[in-house]
């Protein structure tokens, strides 16, 4: 990526993870879009450390495509992360009843959080994708 | 798909828009700003070519504003 602007995507994740929103929602979030737009980079790539200082738990990154119907998922992260499908797979499918279940569970603040961090990392998932060798092009059952 | 703003302006008095959105969380917004700007003022790619890829990109993916 262009120095400049990388520096400047860098900022906006620092931000990002910085911000109020529960970093383990962001980085669950961040894995479950690298998986639908098939990032194998990002899984690869270490846990966010805001994350895992948070207590991110493996075992439910692992079982990440069971979010769904797994308890272990609680209201929040469940809204959260039916945002972060709905805006991979077609943003124009996002209702107003969705972001207002968003931000009853997060704030507007988090809304915004949540949103620009999902345009930020389809950023990289997709310059990955177009521009890095993909060592599996298959992500299993993330 | 929604014909109106889904969150309030964080700015008293002003409609809603991406920045008065953003605004919610300003730290973030701050950010995203600064890497638009780089955009558009560094790199290779003429701004005459990267105002229609913008155009052509926001056809493609249904973006009216």
């Amino acid at each position: 990526m262009h120095p400049g602007l990388a520096a400047d995507h860098n900022r906006i994740l620092e931000e990002l993870w910085k911000s109020s929103l529960d970093p383990r929602i962001l980085e669950l979030c961040r894995l479950r879009t690298a998986t639908l737009l098939r990032n194998r980079h990002a899984w690869d790539e270490p846990r966010s450390p805001a994350a895992v200082a948070a207590g991110l738990d493996e075992a439910m990154v692992q079982d990440l495509a069971l979010w769904v119907t797994d308890d272990r998922f609680d209201a929040a992260t469940k809204t959260c992360l039916k945002l972060a499908e709905q805006y991979v797979l077609d943003v124009h499918g996002i209702t107003d009843e969705q972001v207002t279940e968003v931000a009853a569970a997060i704030g507007s603040d988090g809304v915004v959080t949540l949103t620009t961090a999902l345009a930020t990392w389809e950023i990289s998932h997709r310059f990955d994708n177009a521009l890095l060798p993909q060592p599996d092009p298959t992500i299993g059952d993330h | 798909m929604s014909t109106t703003p889904r969150l309030e302006s964080s700015a008293q008095g002003k409609s809603q828009n991406i920045r008065t959105v953003m605004g919610h969380s300003p730290k973030v917004r701050e950010a995203f700003d600064t890497m638009y700007a780089t955009l558009w003022s560094h790199g290779a790619a003429p701004v005459d070519v990267k105002e229609l890829i913008r155009l052509r990109n926001a056809r493609v993916t249904g973006c009216g504003l």
